[in-house]
């Protein structure tokens, strides 16, 4: 036993043995804190292993910075970088506590939304074991006092402190291709901080965070307002006056938009085994109080979710790469729907989730947005088996938000974001009695049991407006917010559209999403008018009365007369109701342009549309 | 379609609504507006004492989710407990 301790000191007492051993103190600490001070959402092994093994290329790089130094300089120099990364770690664990997200540059910088609330009441929040961050600095620091350990004063070769970042590099790299493996597009999409963190750790989020704020900040400091004047010309030109005939008909009425997670158009009136899959939503659909829109389509990119809600709540687009609401939402300047209806027409506003906030930076983008309140899962109580996949099944989430829904004031804009119906589409057996569908795509076939679920969820919802008689006063507003089956099932699609194969032309259709404006008084129908999610606040702000003119949004009110009916996609196909430009047959005809010095006339481009 | 997106890009790219002043339009404060559980419910209940239009406010304060009917199994025979801190 003696001599087993004697061999420990020994080791110890080697600059590389010292290192290991803080190396080791450090990730345990990291891991601890992982577990018990953030809520990460860790699921399966493969994120449990990331977890543990994300907290060793970081302490690897950092301290082993040290081993570059000789002597006394290099033990002292590794407890300082675990004493700064520690007092960062502290810093976002009390950060954390308050606003459920992680630290970032623009909160450091003073920009970001939340600085002002920084600091408020630090003492009420931070709690005696957070200290526990610099527990094994301290002990270190004693071990060396007392000569535990004892300083190890022959110089370390450079060539091993560079193997030791060498292998930080590697690891880290193992590290990013599990973690893609597991999420894929993790960086380039931006989902949620506690992504990040839960795959790749803190430091790497820090760095991470850092890159792509520099980036922003500096096309953003290049920015003046003459760079306006472009995009209000083009805005004046785009401009559609509103209808007449429906100008105000919902003013000073609640509105409710509910977001149909993942659901297409065709899901409207089809039927499996002679069962319709949406009952609720088809009659909502078919109703003469509704406005329902059968050539809308979802425009979102990489940013999904996030990119409709942004499109919805402002009328600009999504970026061409990752989300916007995740890249811009905390530190740029938004004219969105809260704001407006709060400024014109004195609405309250809300938004409900029944996931954690940070997702799609949501906490922070819905304060530029100008949301007053964002109801998310830390608002709903605790149920045993009330989570699926990405949070709270439909049907407790829609009740739950009925606790705080009869609490606003009135007219309220209110925003409730559903999220069962969402790949991969799971959902267990006490909650569905519907039949898969039967194309022989696993991925494909419970998309309709999902649905069904969700249609069930919206009938309960609207029981619920009619026995309170809160509906009678308030607008409905539902929308699909992006495919739920991607052109990549492409033999399942056929399938489920009853054909051989599918043509670009289909997959341009399958882009189609529902969208209907319900609610007493409103002379509704069937439009055809071609439009997209771009296109829903100027139409809104058509039917609440409110002239938007002025305003910087780039889509059009689908109620106007003068509508172009274009509807852009963010990886530049587009449709018009006479003509399609599907992304296939531009690849193509720009790989074949290359070969050809031969001009090509533009109709080549275009795919003329079939009847429907 | 292209100038479309693109100027779209570049006004998020450059946050250039920051340069437009819309009339009438106030930009957004974000400062003091917190999501937080506690601040949250606090802010909602002094909103309703300034001004009191809600849909409780409405009917003598009763609270609505009892009319709430739903068929999730998860919910049979649990009674709801909503966090306040």
């Amino acid at each position: 036993m003696k001599s087993a301790w004697q061999k420990i000191r020994n080791g110890l007492n080697t600059k590389i043995g010292f290192f290991v051993f803080t190396v080791v103190l450090f990730a345990l600490k990291m891991y601890w804190a992982y577990q018990t001070k953030f809520n990460l959402g860790v699921k399966g092994p493969v994120q449990e292993f990331l977890l543990a093994f994300n907290t060793l290329p970081a302490a690897l790089l950092f301290l082993g910075v040290a081993l570059y130094f000789r002597g006394r300089l290099s033990y002292w120099l590794m407890l300082l970088v675990n004493a700064i990364v520690s007092t960062w770690l502290l810093a976002n664990i009390l950060y954390y506590r308050e606003f459920s997200d992680f630290l970032t540059l623009n909160v450091i910088k003073g920009s970001g939304s939340a600085s002002g609330n920084l600091g408020t009441s630090l003492s009420q929040i931070i709690q005696p074991t957070d200290f526990c961050v610099y527990l094994d600095v301290v002990f270190v620091i004693l071990l060396l006092a007392f000569k535990v350990i004892r300083f190890d004063m022959r110089p370390f070769k450079r060539r091993y402190a560079a193997t030791i970042s060498a292998l930080s590099l590697l690891l880290f790299g193992v590290n990013l291709g599990m973690a893609e493996g597991d999420r894929s597009q993790l960086l380039t999409r931006t989902f949620d901080n506690n992504y990040i963190v839960k795959y790749l750790g803190l430091e790497a989020y820090t760095i991470y965070d850092g890159i792509k704020t520099t980036r922003t900040s500096v096309v953003r400091s290049k920015a003046d307002n003459q760079d306006m004047k472009p995009i209000e010309r083009f805005i004046k030109k785009n401009y559609a006056q509103p209808n007449q005939a429906y100008y105000g008909k919902i003013k000073g009425k609640n509105i409710i938009v509910l977001h149909l997670e993942s659901f297409q158009q065709f899901l409207i009136d089809y039927k499996v085994n002679g069962q319709e899959v949406t009952p609720t939503i088809n009659k909502l659909y078919h109703d003469q109080n509704t406005l329902a829109y059968s050539n809308f389509f979802n425009q979102v990119g990489q940013g999904k979710t996030s990119d409709a809600e942004l499109m919805l709540e402002t009328s600009l687009y999504g970026l061409p790469e990752g989300s916007a609401m995740s890249t811009y939402g905390t530190s740029n300047t938004f004219q969105a729907a809260p704001a407006l209806l709060k400024q014109k027409l004195g609405y309250s506003s809300a938004s409900f989730h029944g996931d954690v906030p940070s997702f799609w930076n949501r906490d922070n983008a819905y304060k530029s947005f100008g949301y007053q309140y964002f109801f998310s899962k830390e608002y709903f109580p605790e149920v045993k088996d009330s989570d699926m996949g990405y949070g709270t099944k439909d049907k407790l989430f829609l009740k739950y938000s009925a606790k705080y829904l009869d609490q606003l004031p009135q007219p309220f804009y209110a925003k409730l974001i559903t999220v069962t119906n969402h790949y991969p589409y799971l959902i267990d057996k006490k909650n569905t009695d519907f039949p898969e569908l039967t194309t022989g795509d696993k991925t494909v076939d419970p998309y309709v049991q999902t649905a069904h679920y969700l249609d069930q969820s919206v009938q309960e919802l609207l029981n619920y407006l009619d026995k309170t008689g809160m509906r009678k006063n308030t607008v409905l507003v539902l929308y699909g917010d992006h495919y739920g089956i991607s052109e990549n099932h492409k033999d399942a699609i056929a399938k489920i559209l009853g054909k051989k194969s599918v043509t670009n032309y289909d997959l341009a259709m399958w882009q189609k999403v529902p969208f209907m404006i319900n609610g007493e008084g409103i002379d509704g129908g069937i439009k055809d008018t071609y439009g997209g999610e771009i296109d829903v606040l100027p139409t809104l702000e058509d039917l609440l009365g409110i002239s938007s003119d002025k305003y910087i949004q780039f889509g059009q009110d689908l109620l106007s007369a003068q509508n172009n009916q274009i509807v852009p996609f963010r990886n530049g196909d587009w449709v018009t109701p006479q003509y399609t430009k599907p992304a296939v047959i531009t690849l193509i005809l720009r790989r074949v342009s290359k070969l050809s010095t031969q001009p090509r006339p533009n109709n080549e481009l275009l795919i003329k549309r079939k009847p429907m | 379609m292209t100038t479309e997106l693109g100027l779209s890009d570049k006004l998020l790219n450059g946050d250039l609504l920051r340069f437009y002043h819309l009339p009438g339009f106030e930009k957004v404060q974000k400062k003091g507006v917190s999501y937080n559980l506690k601040k949250g419910l606090k802010a909602l209940k002094q909103q309703q004492k300034d001004h009191p239009t809600s849909w409780r406010d409405q009917n003598d304060h009763r609270n609505s989710i009892d009319d709430y009917e739903t068929d999730a199994p998860e919910l049979n025979g649990v009674t709801l407990k909503f966090p306040t801190k």
